[in-house]
């Protein structure tokens, strides 16, 4: 083996990497080659010296204060908060139906109350008989006035008396959901 | 790559912090040790120790296909230091060989050499060493504090350093024919 080689194979030589055949080799020239053999041992020499070069502890204090910094640059900068997107309430919206239902109620009654007060308003008005009949479109109601007597009426002129009762509002459409109004089919 | 390694990355690719923290912790003294060995201070050491973990943090994606995160870790960390390193190339100049020496330097290495006093000589001479591992180019001395200092094997440099195993074998061969020659009254 030339002496080149062995120089290149030097480390896999220190470090036992080489297989038996081949550390042979390296052997019996280093045995007769001065040169190489003074090439290994400061081969070894060298590998001793390297271990000084162990570098000096910064100490503990500094090893917290890196990680620190490091999270600080890293984790601890990252936005904590994020925008929301609008999402469709969950499980959380059904503590908002009893409010919801409360609010229906008393705008179920207070629709109520004004149609009985409109109703006795027509009921003692002469003009009810001359309103105009427009059965099949929306149809005639039957209510019972609170003083006494039958009126008819149609619903239209009934809803006018209501805010928001215009014929297709939520008011209407929920007037005759709650069937305060009877329909009688017909106009007597 | 170890299987608690292994669990840790997969934590963090998946936005685990504390993953991240813990993987801080566990190899922080590895890379801080290798950037001293590079960079020969404190200062920069600490500089590329820091950037190293912020750039994994930034690389949180890429990490899903790697096989060996400290390989990872050391290549960023080997890849700052020798950017520092040429950045910086003005006060430190790597020298090709002793004739190219400053002759300040060669004076203070001979001087440190011949030191008599017993009870510094250990100091010195890890001085010596450590300004003469300074003098080699960027990649003969990552592949010289990696291997000799630090005991990594071949396979391990060239995965950190991203080069086949005969180029680690190459540059180790030259790195320590240099360093032979410029230590050789230690010899």
């Amino acid at each position: 083996m030339a002496c080149q080689k062995i120089g290149y194979y030097l480390d896999d030589f220190l470090s036992g990497r080489l297989l038996p055949a081949e550390r042979g080799e390296i052997e019996a020239h280093i045995a007769t080659c001065p040169e190489c053999k003074k090439l290994l041992e400061q081969d070894k020499k060298l590998l001793a010296l390297l271990k000084f070069s162990a570098i000096p502890d910064p100490g503990e204090e500094y090893w917290l204060n890196l990680e620190k910094s490091i999270l600080s640059r890293t984790v601890d900068s990252q936005p904590t908060t994020r925008i929301q997107e609008w999402e469709f309430p969950k499980r959380t919206s059904w503590r908002y139906i009893p409010v919801l239902a409360a609010v229906i109620i008393l705008l179920m009654i207070s629709i109520s109350s004004n149609l009985s007060s409109s109703g006795n308003q027509l009921a003692s008005d002469e003009k009810a008989s001359q309103y105009v009949y427009e059965a099949g479109v929306i149809g005639d109601y039957y209510f019972e006035s609170p003083r006494g007597g039958d009126a008819v009426g149609l619903l239209p002129d009934l809803m006018e008396a209501l805010p928001l009762s215009a014929p297709g509002s939520a008011a209407y459409n929920l007037a005759i959901i709650m069937q305060v109004w009877t329909p009688v089919g017909g106009h007597n | 790559m170890s299987e608690e390694t292994k669990v840790l990355v997969q934590r963090f690719i998946e936005g685990d912090h504390e993953a991240y923290a813990e993987l801080v912790r566990r190899y922080k003294k590895k890379v801080y040790s290798l950037a001293y060995q590079m960079m020969g201070n404190h200062i920069d050491a600490d500089e590329v120790t820091q950037e190293t973990f912020v750039r994994v943090f930034e690389k949180q994606p890429d990490l899903k296909t790697i096989t060996y995160f400290q390989s990872f870790l050391l290549r960023i960390a080997t890849n700052y230091a020798i950017d520092l390193l040429r950045r910086k190339q003005k006060r430190s100049i790597s020298f090709e060989d002793e004739t190219e020496m400053l002759p300040s330097v060669q004076a203070e290495m001979a001087e440190g050499i011949a030191t008599p006093d017993r009870n510094l000589e250990n100091l010195e001479l890890s001085e010596i060493i450590s300004r003469a591992i300074d003098r080699l180019p960027p990649r003969q001395k990552i592949t010289i504090a990696l291997h000799d200092v630090e005991g990594y094997s071949m396979t391990e440099v060239a995965m950190t350093l991203g080069c086949p195993e005969a180029t680690v074998r190459s540059n180790l061969h030259i790195a320590r024919s240099k360093l032979k020659k410029w230590l050789a009254k230690k010899l």
